[in-house]
């Protein structure tokens, strides 16, 4: 008798159990205990009601409204989805495929309802009720709406479910069923609006039948926002901005309340929170996403003399008489830097009035880039401007040193002489170039530009002055120059006299590689101004076609009694 | 004095076993706080008194009968592997059982029985003979192969193997030359890609999933998953009587007979595990030690097949829900529901015992 082979069997398999049994249930038993209770503890997520969105006079902007959704449980209706997928899409008449790629795409566990079709209608849903019974779970759930999804696609943007940037949400408190806000008010403010998702804990058994409740935690409404924007006046800018790729930007000049910020083309916000036709709009070539107020930068042109104006002014090159001649061009060093008239003898506000930029050229040399670069950036060019939308840039103000470093040329005059008339490096987002025109309308100071009103029922308190310390003597002169832009009938925008408003501004035609861009910056009414105007078109053409925009928009702001004329046609010298 | 001792070890593992059966196997029937299956728990206890019944009966009987019995019970236990591949029922798929009055039959556990009577005769004679490899090796192999090829087919991949195995370990036992076990073992391992065919398509799809449970995971897959997170989940001390969530849940199938074992694992943890691991050790070295003070060889191999039996038993089963050996279904020892298996076991411990009484 050998029992040797008996003997060693037994101790190689009984230290083999054990060991095995210490493996998984000491080392392994957190993952193992882990999986157990994802296996019968179940959280149903309640949505929440996100926040509304309303405008300075309380209509609707965005808001939540019930819809319904079908889902499955894949383990229920394992061997049999392909059957019940047919069905479901003849049923509803919808693609197959669609429901087969939302089930895969929301797909987390065998045993957790997966939504299959969102967005049904309440009669729809009770119908697959009735003919599908208990295979299918109905869930009712908030849809985002925008009563007007194009007007204000730029100010608002839209939600999108967490999960599709979960790994970087779930650590600021997102479930992945949870709506998040992309761009716009949704996303800057979504702190404010999401509010807190409810959900019951509950134990269920293999079949997913619910078998126990653990606790339940009740959903939190978001905060409602209103915004400082007033939507009639949003959608006439919308009107006037048809056709053209631009920007209308109307601001409280002493606040920065945005009244309107209109940008075109746009998109439809309800059809961006379904999740349809993105891929249409990320290949749009016109950029419809963009958001061109406060994402693209461009050459301000004309638009820059005032500040340059202000510089001569402040740093005494030029008094109010200064007087240089423009016989419509300028030599320097052989090269001729054209004007676009002859204007002949020019003080600063016939300079600024007729935009003569011989003017500017001359005061450009004498100033040079140094002074030049310090009162761009004094003016907040290349700074972003704070305004409440994600994803702000800032312009650009170039300095000699720039130039050097990182284009690896020196600074030529000329250079010089482009940048006093707004062209060459000189780069400004349209809510800079508005900010920068607003430091005359309200006596020197930069505002934040805001669109926030209300949180809940609370104001918002969102001032902020930054004064430039400008001595109210140049400050005089310049608002002087850009009243005789409008009132001189030689002035660059005086059609706009016609609407009586008492409006000062200064307009700009940027010479850039395609189509020129228009400009009109300005404010009114010029004795106490209390709008600020920015209107820009991207390859517009030239000033003329935003000063046709301007008065569009003004002109029907005016004939609906949207802005007050009274209190200035005293003052008007018209 | 040592006999009356070990034996009282014996008896009280078996009587502790039996607690342990019935205390899982009555968690195992709940399901969502109520006791479902009433039915199957009484049942077990009913063949729980069988059960000792059967031991004292056949403690009874003197263990030489078997000596001249092992061919004729042989013969019996292949007809009735015909029988019941012709006649019998038909449960899950496989044809395993005869049915008399509502209770159900397993020939292929009978078969153990007899393999064991019949390979420790073979093996305990020791008279030389001219054709060593032929009688003592080919010709046991012959009779394993016949009964474990029939059950193989019913079909029972876990009794097919421990009968197989048996023949290993009784005759590696043996004082036949090992290089011709060793040798055919090495053949087997080179033959078996052609037993590959024989499989049935669940058992190929077993096998698949052992190498990888996530092939399958709704299917064959699922139950090994599930197994693995009821035993790891326990942990140390266990979820407590009642409270396995796998098991009250119902997470798992089968758990109130191959998988009894995840049940007792989860609700008493490493530490129950643990003692139940013990428990069968103990009944081993029981065994073991009376082997090395039996002068009877065919009683030795008769020891050496009830221990291997009974090893395998354990080991497979065990292994089976940790996931190293591959899903074969077969219960484990003393503890899992079912008449037919707690029956002859009974027939073995009752066979030592006799044995035991004589030395």
């Amino acid at each position: 008798m050998d029992t040797r082979v008996i003997r060693r069997m037994t101790w190689v398999g009984f230290i083999l159990l054990i060991g095995g049994l210490f493996y998984y249930q000491i080392i392994r038993g957190d993952y193992y205990l882990k999986r157990s209770k994802a296996n019968y503890i179940r959280v149903i997520p309640q949505a929440t009601i996100r926040g509304s969105i309303l405008d300075r006079s309380g209509n609707l902007l965005a808001f939540d409204k019930p819809t319904f959704s079908i889902a499955v449980i894949p383990y229920q209706i394992r061997n049999k989805e392909k059957r019940l997928f047919y069905e479901l899409a003849s049923f509803l008449r919808v693609q197959e495929k669609d429901i087969i790629g939302n089930y895969k795409h929301n797909l987390k566990s065998l045993f957790s309802p997966t939504s299959i079709m969102d967005n049904v209608t309440k009669e729809e849903a009770l119908r697959i009720k009735e003919r599908f019974g208990d295979v299918v779970m109905i869930k009712e759930t908030p849809l985002r709406f925008y009563p007007s999804g194009y007007e204000f696609s730029h100010v608002l943007g839209y939600v999108k479910k967490a999960q599709v940037l979960y790994d970087k949400l779930k650590n600021y408190g997102y479930t992945p069923s949870q709506r998040v806000g992309f761009l716009g008010i949704e996303q800057y403010y979504d702190s404010y609006l999401r509010g807190e998702e409810g959900g019951k804990l509950v134990e269920v058994d293999s079949q997913e039948r619910i078998v126990g409740f653990l606790g339940e935690q009740l959903p939190q409404k978001g905060k409602d926002i209103a915004l400082t924007i007033d939507s009639r006046m949003q959608k006439i800018a919308y009107e006037a901005l048809s056709g053209y790729k631009g920007v209308v930007i109307l601001m409280d000049s002493n606040n920065g309340d945005i009244f309107v910020l209109c940008v075109r083309p746009s998109y439809d916000l309800n059809r961006m929170t379904k999740g349809q036709g993105v891929r249409d709009l990320l290949s749009d070539e016109r950029k419809p996403l963009i958001n061109r107020a406060i994402q693209s930068a461009y050459p301000l042109g004309s638009v820059f003399k005032p500040i340059m104006a202000t510089a001569g002014l402040e740093e005494k090159f030029i008094t109010r008489n200064t007087i240089f001649n423009c016989p419509g061009y300028f030599m320097l060093a052989g090269t001729k830097f054209s004007c676009w008239d002859v204007h002949g003898s020019q003080n600063v506000t016939d300079a600024l009035a007729h935009s003569c930029n011989v003017f500017f050229y001359n005061l450009g040399l004498r100033l040079g880039i140094e002074r030049i670069s310090h009162w761009a950036k004094k003016f907040s060019l290349a700074k972003k401007t704070g305004i409440d939308l994600p994803y702000e840039i800032r312009g650009f103000v170039p300095t000699s040193k720039w130039k050097r470093r990182y284009k690896r040329r020196i600074w030529f005059t000329g250079d010089t002489i482009n940048t006093s008339i707004g062209q060459g490096y000189l780069k400004a987002t349209p809510i800079e170039a508005l900010v920068a025109i607003t430091v005359f309308a309200n006596g020197g100071y930069i505002v934040t530009p805001h669109l926030i009103k209300k949180v809940g029922s609370k104001e918002t308190l969102l001032v902020r002055k930054n004064y430039l310390n400008i001595s109210p003597y140049s400050l005089r002169i310049v608002k002087e120059g850009l009243r005789d832009v409008i009132s001189k009938s030689t002035g660059t925008a005086h059609m706009l006299s016609s609407l009586h408003l008492g409006i000062a501004g200064k307009t700009g035609t940027a010479q850039n590689p395609g189509k020129s861009h228009g400009w009109f910056v300005g404010f009114f009414p010029y004795h106490n101004p209390k709008y600020s105007i920015c209107v820009f078109l991207e390859n517009g053409g030239s000033s003329h076609e935003a000063l046709g925009v301007v008065y569009k928009f003004l002109s029907r702001l005016k004939s609906e009694g949207l802005i007050k004329t009274d209190i200035y046609v005293k003052n008007n010298n018209q | 004095m040592l006999k009356i001792t070990t034996n009282k070890i014996l008896i009280a593992c078996l009587v502790l076993l039996n607690i342990i059966s019935l205390t899982s196997l009555y968690s195992s029937l709940h399901q969502g706080g109520e006791f479902k299956y009433k039915n199957i728990f009484y049942r077990q206890i009913f063949w729980i008194l069988i059960f000792w019944i059967t031991i004292c009966i056949f403690s009874f009987i003197n263990y030489r009968f078997y000596f001249d019995a092992g061919f004729l019970l042989y013969g019996l236990s292949v007809i009735l592997l015909i029988a019941v591949k012709l006649f019998g029922k038909e449960i899950m798929g496989a044809q395993r059982w005869f049915s008399f009055f509502g209770i159900n039959f397993q020939p292929s556990e009978f078969s153990k029985l007899a393999i064991v009577l019949v390979l420790a005769r073979i093996f305990s004679d020791e008279t030389d003979s001219s054709y060593p490899f032929l009688s003592k090796v080919l010709f046991p192999l012959l009779i394993v192969l016949i009964s474990s090829f029939l059950v193989f087919k019913q079909p029972d991949l876990g009794t097919a193997a421990i009968l197989f195995l048996l023949f290993f370990t009784m005759g590696l036992s043996s004082k036949i030359k090992k290089k011709y076990f060793v040798g055919l073992l090495i053949a087997g391992i080179i033959l078996s890609p052609l037993a590959w065919h024989f499989l049935k398509d669940y058992q190929k799809k077993r096998i698949a999933v052992f190498i990888n449970p996530n092939v399958d995971p709704l299917g064959t897959g699922y139950t090994i998953i599930q197994s693995k997170i009821a035993i790891g989940s326990g942990g140390f001390a266990g979820k407590g009587f009642l409270s396995g969530t796998q098991n009250q849940f119902n997470f798992l199938p089968e758990r109130h007979t191959d998988f009894i074992f995840t049940v007792i694992a989860e609700e008493f943890g490493f530490l129950g595990g643990l003692l139940l691991i013990f428990i069968y050790f103990l009944i081993l070295r029981v065994i073991y030690k009376k082997i090395e003070h039996i002068k009877d060889n065919f009683a030795q191999f008769l020891c050496v097949g009830i221990y291997s039996i009974f090893f395998l038993h354990v080991f497979i089963n065990i292994g089976m829900t940790m996931g190293f050996v591959p899903v074969v279904g077969l219960p484990l020892l003393l503890l899992s529901y079912g008449g037919t298996h707690l029956i002859i076991t009974a027939i073995f411990i009752g066979i030592f015992l006799n044995i035991s009484r004589q030395w």
